[in-house]
């Protein structure tokens, strides 16, 4: 993987540090007049999320990080594995439960997800911001019970579960904000 | 498409035509005189922090100059009474939200001038540009220490200054040397807790820090220099400057020596600036204030890009 030097820097750039794969969200030339530069960055561990600061002495370089981020097809789950396919190159790659992570919930077969590859595996899937699932069990709303903003639980055909409004019943499709895990609409045909 | 629009707006344009309308009205009411050296020379910098461009002609290198300093104090030396200049200066590599590799300056020299009185010129002309009266805080680089860490400079030894530089995430921090960790630590972990809501000036630098400035006669192990800080933002480093060449021969030397131990390119100590303080600089003092900056603070903006017509990326 290539070296990239300080004043390469720029959000979105993948680097390595202590061994972990990050990008950079923010970066900040800082030098004092007569002083030494430096290259103040936010970056986010691609493996665990978390946002942490760093500098780093300007002209000092970093080992960049073989991270690509590529749209794929959710084919199917074996219960251990999720395989999604490259529909540009039809190459197919497995993620583990930690690589899918909360995504698990969402996913739809043939729905297109963005898998994020390190050194050529699946690190993590983000699902689609919104996605349409069916409703396979729901109890009927109690009649008479029309307090505004009231709702009920609703297992959708991933198995995640969503609260839903009264008179939403079982069969029919929502659509999900996966960033909140929100309802938003009905789906009509 | 092409991206052909100025990064500043038009109205910013207008204030900097203003900003230096009164740069000049305020020289020109204190007798200070306007001049013009090249901003192309033989030599440049020597200071290990500051890379100068190098530009290929049909005569040796030529470096654009990353300050008037050594031209103007050959004048200085020469018999030009109290002077200004607003130039362009130039500095490779460094752009970011305060930095712009090519960037305006104003230089001046006074006569006679002593610390407190640079100073004092210094801050009352940044008032005169932002047209508002302005707290001032002055306080040595000690004293900001002391306030910060409750101890002497000598007290911050390496393995505090390098615990301090880590826990601000600093990387490969046993690779930088005593003085560019005290450089980060001092910039990073005390200025920004002795800021207030105005200027600060600090003054009375360490040694190693000395750059042109003269050593202060009661201390031997700190200088007169000062620096001006609006919320963080440097906007003017002056001097009382040094004019005894033999000292300023030794500092080249120095400056030299890091440059090697730092791995940076070579650069000839300007031997001109050395033959006219050897045929002698009258006592003077010194400033160079980035009107880029000042031009942020009156725009409101902290993004450099805003008050140039072209930043860096769009020139």
């Amino acid at each position: 993987m290539a070296n990239y030097n300080t004043n390469e820097f720029k959000s979105g750039l993948k680097i390595m540090l202590d061994g972990d794969p990050y990008t950079i969200v923010e970066n900040e030339f800082v030098k004092p007049g007569k002083g030494q530069a430096f290259n103040r960055v936010k970056v986010r561990n691609l493996k665990t999320g978390r946002v942490v600061d760093k500098t780093f002495k300007s002209g000092d370089s970093v080992e960049g990080a073989d991270v690509m981020e590529v749209d794929m097809q959710y084919l199917y789950s074996d219960g251990e594995q999720w395989h999604f396919m490259d529909p540009n190159s039809f190459e197919q790659h497995a993620a583990d439960e930690t690589a899918v992570g909360d995504a698990a919930q969402w996913l739809k077969e043939q729905d297109i997800c963005v898998v994020t590859l390190y050194n050529g595996a699946p690190l993590s899937v983000m699902a689609p911001n919104f996605v349409e699932l069916t409703i396979t069990q729901s109890d009927p709303g109690i009649k008479g019970d029309t307090a505004q903003g009231a709702t009920k639980p609703a297992t959708l055909e991933t198995g995640a579960v969503v609260k839903v409004p009264l008179f939403v019943e079982e069969g029919e499709v929502i659509r999900i904000d996966t960033r909140s895990g929100e309802y938003t609409s009905r789906v009509k045909d | 498409m092409q991206d052909w629009r100025p990064t500043a707006s038009i109205e910013n344009i207008q204030q900097r035509a203003q900003m230096m309308a009164a740069v000049r009205d305020y020289f020109k009411r204190h007798n200070v005189i306007e001049v013009e050296t090249p901003l192309l020379c033989a030599r440049t910098v020597t200071e290990p922090h500051i890379d100068s461009i190098a530009v290929s002609t049909e005569q040796p290198t030529r470096y654009l100059q990353t300050s008037p300093e050594y031209a103007m104090k050959r004048l200085l030396a020469a018999g030009m009474p109290d002077c200004y200049q607003v130039c362009k200066a130039f500095r490779q590599s460094e752009n970011g939200a305060r930095h712009n590799t090519e960037f305006t300056m104003l230089e001046w020299y006074r006569l006679g001038f002593d610390l407190n009185q640079i100073m004092q010129e210094t801050t009352s002309l940044i008032e005169i540009l932002l047209g508002k009266p302005l707290a001032i805080k002055t306080l040595s680089y000690c004293q900001a220490i002391k306030q910060v860490f409750g101890c002497e400079l000598a007290d911050l030894d390496r393995p505090f200054l390098v615990h301090q530089a880590s826990s601000k995430g600093l990387m490969n921090v046993q690779q930088l040397s005593y003085e560019q960790c005290l450089d980060y630590v001092f910039s990073q972990c005390v200025l920004p807790h002795v800021q207030h809501d105005g200027l600060c000036v600090i003054h009375g630098y360490p040694l190693a820090q000395a750059a042109l400035a003269r050593v202060n006669p009661q201390q031997a192990d700190v200088v007169e220099r000062f620096e001006v800080f609006f919320h963080n933002l440097e906007c003017a480093n002056g001097y009382v400057e040094l004019t005894d060449a033999d000292q300023q021969a030794q500092r080249f030397d120095k400056d030299q020596q890091r440059r090697a131990k730092y791995g940076l390119p070579e650069v000839e100590s300007d031997e001109r600036l050395l033959a006219a303080l050897d045929s002698g600089l009258p006592d003077c003092a010194g400033v160079a204030m980035g009107l880029d900056r000042i031009l942020m603070l009156l725009c409101a903006t902290d993004n450099i890009a805003e008050v140039l017509s072209f930043d860096w990326s769009h020139a």
